[in-house]
């Protein structure tokens, strides 16, 4: 199973399939988490937060149970902070999508990859979605700068 | 094309507002109102893709019936093209409607 739109048109895919996307899902936005707190500048430290609950529809119309995805703090010095929040993974464009808040401002980071291929993390800020970049340790420290 | 840059903003302005209410009711800890924000913000955004490939298709559309026109001076071959495509297709085939505005623009353009 390629692409997402032939997650969502196809007549073929079962319970079993969608299972294993959830599956890959949530260890894609774990790895990720891991990457990130491997970049973090000096004085910075990752903290698990709330998780939130995926239940998305594909999920509902094949009898998937829901899962709870976790979301990561990114605590700096005093009130310094980022989080981290897993958005939906069958999203338009993407192959799920996780944002970033700091300081009010949001950016939206997308796997551009096809199904169960190596990830391909791009980023965006919520009010430019066009101007992607690759996610990298570069970009996130000029984030949390 | 020319609506793109206003419908972009438009959409923005209001996925901004219900960040902002998501925000708060998470901020309050209330997840089932959160989650509900959540996915108006899903469909506030599948709503205005549509939105924008509506314009997308106009655009083909509209090469396409140019192109038609600049091929034949005779109204009768005009008129079984533009029946073939929006009469045959129908609105249902949207994805074979594209298709055919597309092939109809490349072979005439």
């Amino acid at each position: 199973m390629g692409t997402v739109l032939e997650d969502v048109t196809s007549e073929t895919i079962d319970a079993e399939h969608i299972k294993r996307r959830v599956d890959d899902w949530a260890r894609r936005v774990k790895d990720l988490y891991a990457t990130i707190g491997g970049w973090l500048p000096d004085g910075w430290r990752t903290c698990e937060g709330e998780p939130i609950l995926m239940q998305e529809e594909l999920m509902r119309k094949f009898g998937v149970e829901r899962i709870e995805i976790p979301t990561l703090m990114l605590l700096g010095q005093g009130d310094d902070a980022a989080r981290l929040e897993p958005r939906g993974l069958w999203i338009i464009g993407g192959n799920g999508r996780i944002d970033l808040k700091r300081d009010g401002r949001r950016y939206l980071i997308v796997d551009m990859s096809e199904n169960f291929e190596a990830p391909d993390w791009q980023v965006a800020p919520a009010e430019r979605r066009c101007d992607r970049e690759a996610v990298t340790e570069d970009w996130l420290r000029r984030v949390l700068r | 094309m020319s609506d793109l840059g206003a419908i972009a903003a438009l959409y923005q302005q209001v996925d901004n507002y219900l960040e902002g209410l998501r925000d708060r009711y998470d901020a309050a800890s209330e997840t089932e109102d959160r989650d509900s924000v959540a996915r108006q913000q899903r469909l506030n955004e599948q709503a205005y893709f549509v939105l924008a490939w509506g314009q997308f298709e106009a655009r083909i559309s509209d090469a396409c019936r140019d192109a038609i026109r600049r091929g034949h001076q005779e109204w009768r071959y005009r008129r079984a093209d533009d029946v073939d495509i929006l009469d045959y297709h129908g609105w249902q085939g949207g994805g074979c409607m594209f298709n055919q505005y597309a092939g109809a623009t490349e072979r005439r353009v």
